[in-house]
This record gives C-alpha cells, sequence and structure tokens, in this order.
C-alpha cells in the first residue's frame, strides 16, 4: 500500500495507519464531497481537504450523518464551538447517476451505515433515500430541536408544572437526581446513589480490601468506579448546563446509542429558571417531581432490567463551547424500546426576570445532541 | 375476605381535623376495620439511639441479635411449610412470609428515615435486593419480639393493621405515620391444602413494596430534629392484651399528606401500605 501524504501531515498519517487493513479509498471524481465522523477524536479538516477511496460513497448517507460509531472510545475531546462550524455540511450536489445502492463488502463505515439505515428505515428498502433528503434540507446539520425531532409518541409520560420559575441551576439538579433514580429503580445501583457513596467511603476508610474474598473486592471496585464516574458525569452536567440552555436529556440503559432497550427523556422544554429572590426553591421542586413519578408508579410494572450500561445525552448549542461531552450531529432519538418522557414546565406567574421557557427559543437547528464519553456500567451485589 | 365489621367507618385511618388530599397509586379506598385502639409495645417509644461498633460481614439475618422471620430455624421451617414451588402456601407460610416481611419493612424505614445513624446498619441481601437491617443489638432484640408476636396473630388472623409512627423527640409532635393494613382469609384455617401461590411472584410483589419504601425519601419531608420510632397494631376487640403490651392511641398526624404503595398477597394475608407525613408549608 502507498502512503499518500496528505496537507495534515502526522495526523493524517495516524489517520491512515488505523485503516491500513482497508484498501486505500480512491475518491469518485463525480461524488459529492463528504464529511465522515469515524471517530469522534478526528480533528477537523480543513476545507479543501479531500480524501482518496477505493469506491464512491452510497449515495444514500448524507454527508456528514455519519456520527461517532456508538461506543467507540476516543481520547481526542471535540470542541462543540466555532471550529464545529467547518464541519458544516457542503451544499449539495447532485448525485452522480452511476453510484451503486450498496456500500462495499468488508467497508466498516458502510456497516455502519447499513446499522443505521436500518434503524431509520420504516418505508422500505432505502429509507436511507429519505435521510439523505432531510440532509439535503438542512437538517443532517443536527437542526434536532424539538420541533423537528418529536418525542416517540405512545410512551407513558409524567407531566410535573412548577407554581412559578425554579432557581437557576435547577435543571441539572433535577437531571442528575432523576438520572440517579433511574439508575437505582433499574438495577443498576444496588442501593441509592448517596446511600452507596457512604458505605463506599466507610469501607475504603476501614481499609476492608484488605483480606476479603477477590469477588467482594471486585463489586467493590466497580462500585468505586461508578461513583467517581458518576461523580464526573455530574460535575460536567453542571458545566454543560451553564454554557447553554439544554432543553432535552436522554438516558439509554441497555442496548446502545441507536437502540437502547429503555429510554427515559427528561424534557425541559417549557422550564424556566429565575433568579434566587422570585423563584421557587430547587428542593422542594426536586421533591415534587419525584412525588408525582412515585404516584405514577412508572417502575414497578417493569421487567428486572440486567447489569447493562447507561448513555446520556444531552442537547445543546452547537457553538456552546462544550469540550467533554461528544457532538452528535443529525442524531435521532431511538423510536423503539420502551420510553419514559419527564416533562418539567413552569406555569403561573412568571417574573420578569425569568428565563422564558425554552419553547420561545427560535434556531433549534443550531441544537444538536450531545453525548457522554462514558458508558456506566451498573453492578450488582 | 372476611372482615371483622364491613360497616364501620373509616375514621380512625382520617386526620381528626379532616380529609386530606389523598395521592395514591391505586386509588382511595375504605378501611373495613372497626373501632379499636390500637397496641403499643412500650420500650419503642424512645429506643436507645447507641452507636455501637458496625458489624461487617454480617450475612443474611443481619447482626448481632437480629434474625428476620423468628430464626433461622423459623425460617427453614417457613421454607418447608412453602415446599416447592408448584406446593403452594399454607396459613403457618404466609404468617412467616408476612412477619418477615415486616421485620425488613420496619428496618428500611428506620434506616431511610435517619431514626438512627446509618453506621449501625449493615447489607443483607433480600427478596433480590440489598436491604439495610440494624446491628444494634437492643434495637434487633425488639424487632425481634415484635415479629415473633406478629406471627402469631398472623397465624390466628388476629391482627388488622401495624402501624410505625415516627415523632419528634424534642416536642412528641408525629411527623410520619407508615400503615400496613392486613387482611386475612380465615377461611385459610379451616382448609387443609396449600394456596396456590409461587414463593417467587410473592416475593416480586414484596420487592415491589421494599423498593418504593426506599424510594419515598425522594419526596418525604425532610425529618430535621431527631426523632423516634413508636409501633401500633390494630387487633380484634376481643383479643386479650398481652404482657408488655398496652393500649394507646391511634397517634394521627395534623395537616397530613398520604400517599399508597403497592400491596402484596399471598392469598391468605393481604398487605397494603400507606404513609402519611406532615404537609409541607413551601410548595
Amino acid at each position: 500500500m502507498r502512503w499518500r501524504r496528505h496537507p495534515m501531515g502526522r495526523r493524517a498519517q495516524c489517520f491512515q495507519t488505523r485503516h491500513s487493513l482497508h484498501a486505500p479509498r480512491l475518491r469518485h471524481p463525480a461524488a459529492p464531497r463528504r464529511r465522515l465522523f469515524r471517530k469522534a477524536a478526528e480533528p477537523p479538516e480543513l476545507p479543501g481537504a479531500g480524501r482518496r477511496r477505493a469506491e464512491p460513497l452510497p449515495a444514500d448517507i448524507p454527508a456528514g450523518s455519519r456520527g461517532p460509531a456508538p461506543g467507540t472510545a476516543s481520547a481526542g475531546r471535540p470542541r462543540a464551538g466555532p471550529e464545529w462550524r467547518g464541519y458544516a455540511e457542503p451544499p449539495p450536489l447532485p448525485r452522480p447517476p452511476n453510484l451503486v445502492a450498496s456500500p462495499p463488502e468488508g467497508a466498516r463505515h458502510s456497516r455502519e451505515a447499513r446499522r443505521r439505515r436500518r434503524h431509520s428505515n420504516r418505508g422500505g428498502r432505502w429509507g436511507g433515500r429519505s435521510l439523505c433528503a432531510l440532509g439535503l434540507a438542512g437538517l443532517g446539520r443536527g437542526a434536532m430541536g424539538p420541533q423537528g425531532d418529536t418525542s416517540v409518541p405512545g410512551g407513558p409520560a409524567v407531566a410535573v408544572a412548577f407554581p412559578g420559575a425554579v432557581c437557576r441551576g435547577s435543571g441539572c439538579r433535577f437531571t442528575c437526581e432523576l438520572l440517579k433514580h433511574v439508575l437505582h429503580q433499574r438495577n443498576q445501583l444496588p442501593l441509592p446513589y448517596e446511600q452507596l457513596a457512604f458505605f463506599c467511603r466507610r469501607a475504603a476508610q476501614d481499609g476492608d480490601g484488605i483480606g476479603k474474598p477477590h469477588s467482594l473486592g471486585l463489586a467493590r471496585r466497580k462500585c468505586q468506579q461508578l461513583l467517581m464516574e458518576l461523580e464526573g458525569l455530574f460535575q460536567h452536567l453542571e458545566v454543560m448546563f451553564s454554557l447553554t440552555l439544554v432543553p432535552r436529556v436522554l438516558f439509554l440503559l441497555g442496548g446502545n446509542v441507536m437502540n437502547p432497550k429503555e429510554l427515559y427523556e427528561l424534557n425541559l422544554e417549557g422550564f424556566c429558571e429565575g433568579s434566587a429572590e422570585e423563584s421557587l426553591d430547587t428542593a422542594p421542586c426536586v421533591r415534587q417531581l419525584f412525588h408525582r413519578l412515585f404516584v405514577a408508579d412508572v417502575f414497578s410494572e417493569l421487567k428486572a432490567l440486567p447489569i447493562t450500561g447507561t448513555l446520556v445525552l444531552v442537547q445543546g448549542h452547537r457553538d456552546c463551547g462544550v469540550e467533554w461531552f461528544r457532538p452528535k450531529l443529525n442524531y435521532q432519538v431511538p423510536t423503539r424500546g420502551r420510553k419514559l418522557t419527564v416533562k418539567l414546565s413552569c406555569d403561573g406567574d412568571l417574573h420578569v426576570s425569568a428565563s422564558p421557557p425554552q419553547r420561545t427559543v427560535p434556531a433549534w437547528e443550531d441544537y444538536v445532541w450531545f453525548q457522554a464519553p462514558v458508558t456506566l456500567k451498573g453492578f450488582s451485589e | 375476605m372476611e372482615e371483622k365489621n364491613p360497616s364501620s367507618p373509616a375514621r380512625q385511618t382520617r386526620n381528626p381535623a379532616g380529609c386530606s388530599p389523598v395521592s395514591t397509586a391505586e386509588g382511595r379506598r375504605e378501611s373495613p376495620f372497626p373501632e379499636g385502639k390500637p397496641l403499643r409495645f412500650p420500650e419503642a417509644a424512645r429506643a436507645p439511639l447507641t452507636r455501637p461498633r458496625a458489624r461487617e460481614g454480617a450475612g443474611p439475618g443481619g447482626g448481632a441479635g437480629f434474625e428476620p422471620g423468628g430464626g433461622k430455624a423459623a425460617a427453614m421451617a417457613a421454607q418447608q411449610q412453602l415446599g416447592r414451588e408448584h406446593q403452594g402456601i399454607t396459613l403457618r407460610g404466609s404468617a412467616e412470609l408476612v412477619a418477615e416481611f415486616f421485620s425488613y419493612g420496619i428496618n428500611s424505614i428506620l434506616y431511610q428515615r435517619g431514626i438512627y445513624p446509618p453506621e449501625t446498619f449493615t447489607r443483607v441481601q433480600k427478596y433480590g435486593l440489598t436491604l439495610l437491617v440494624t446491628t444494634d443489638p437492643e434495637l434487633a432484640n425488639y424487632l425481634n419480639n415484635v415479629t415473633e408476636q406478629m406471627k402469631e396473630w398472623l397465624y390466628k388472623c388476629t391482627v388488622q393493621r401495624l402501624v410505625v409512627v415516627i415523632s419528634s423527640i424534642e416536642s412528641s409532635e408525629v411527623l410520619e405515620r407508615w400503615q400496613f393494613d392486613i387482611e386475612c382469609d380465615k377461611t385459610a384455617k379451616d382448609d387443609n391444602g396449600p394456596r396456590e401461590k409461587s414463593q417467587k411472584a410473592i416475593q416480586d410483589e414484596i420487592r415491589s413494596v421494599i423498593r418504593q419504601i426506599t424510594a419515598t425519601v425522594t419526596f418525604l419531608p425532610l425529618l430535621e430534629s431527631a426523632c423516634a420510632f413508636d409501633l401500633l397494631i390494630y387487633t380484634d376487640k376481643d383479643l386479650a392484651v398481652p404482657e408488655k403490651w398496652e393500649e394507646s392511641g391511634p397517634q394521627f398526624i395534623a395537616n397530613s399528606e398520604e400517599v399508597r404503595l403497592r400491596s402484596f398477597t399471598t392469598t391468605i394475608h393481604k398487605v397494603n401500605t400507606t404513609v402519611a407525613y406532615k404537609k409541607d408549608s413551601v410548595p
């Protein structure tokens, strides 16, 4: 295989190294230039940088629709700031007539593309063409605002209306508390988070790892790792909420990011935050939320969920500048699996200082999904 | 199931100050129980808040002195009574199961509500859950006594309700009231054969209730002051008051709100759980 030097130099060489097992791909002269997101850590390409591919890209996959592969470990931290404008979709070009619909065999990105088409395809074999059409219409840029990506109808929903605006920072608090609650109720944590943290800290202080069976030590290590990951996630969520409005949050249990077993959505579109003087305290509102969830009894009828991984996705402005979360352009909320929607809103008299409900925010096309780069692996004792 | 007095008013279940808004998961229900003063086990009123060293490595059954269901031998006897899953459940086995549930349930309440320090509890596995049971020997002994007495009354179908009252030590004001209503099918006394309900199904239902008890901590008001608990048991009117028990008042909460938890049934005993708490002044 001949190594070609990319204008980006060393980084491109590393890219080719990772894919050394595949034949070099030559770019079809008539094929529209595509931006591929193989991994989240892939550095942004300069305009004009091209790739050579052996086979033309399938036309039914819109440019830039391939987000990072689910569960892909990535060391880099792509910025969702102004540099992301470089990832904006190029103007659509007419599809060349001689492009084959089937991607070449053995191509990793094509397998992923088939998987994505399979999940999104509803009306026929080439449902991906609908994706392409949507992508050409501009929705491929990640315009996953609530208007463009409505929740799955038919799933149970719990609506909580607060009698006024809530303190700033409450959205993050609701998110964290709901995540802890869901993890415990769905058997991913043996105890509620705070209680588990207490016992874990006490065990660490007492030095219980000495002389204990291996299985006990393994469970303790899993517990500590999960608690550390959760703590880190909560801190990054706080940063995220401080950088941008967050209209929706997703918790995906089991399966993968495209096809989870259970999906929990926290809808904050109608949520208002205000100053401390004119808004409700967070703690009573949290209790109100969980009281409502308790009365709705949404977890008791569910079958026991085995220990699995949990993914967290949040919606935010594409230019918010968040570093830890990974953008997932063109991410579609899964339509399969069990789903519960928790919708928070603020009614009553809202003070003029309160932030307006997020439904009045225009430009939803600038809001994209971001995924936390950790998979929360549950454990049991 | 047979009721002692089906036309009895439900006054004893309501706040004397008036009806409070009730939020239930299964709908509002009237209590069939006759009026009667509950029995109280006096030693529970001010259970010692000792802080013994937490016992590590306590296996199922909890710490020193605590053996749910009245002991390992009794648990084995219950298992023998239950037999295999397809053989069903007897009156004795049902009484054991329900008494065991009360043991773990009361322990969970005491831990979740912070009545006793968390370091005085240890983790055990039961019903497929990680539960917390006390390691305080005096408290464990007290709970054992109550459990044994409950088992006997459940077998005789003479107990109607168990109430855990949480009150402030300083002001003696009742802050929370956990009420377990028991309905007993007395025809089971005459039946020779077991009822067809598997232990797994019963444990699944109990697990849901225990999980809900844990979940209540997310919305119940914080108990900011030091609290103690009382155990009240409603029995049939003609039952002789055993030793160490005394009659007591219902100890209702002023201005309360009530939430109903799920119920479970062994086909012989059915237990409905409700928690009443002091209404928040803050919306």
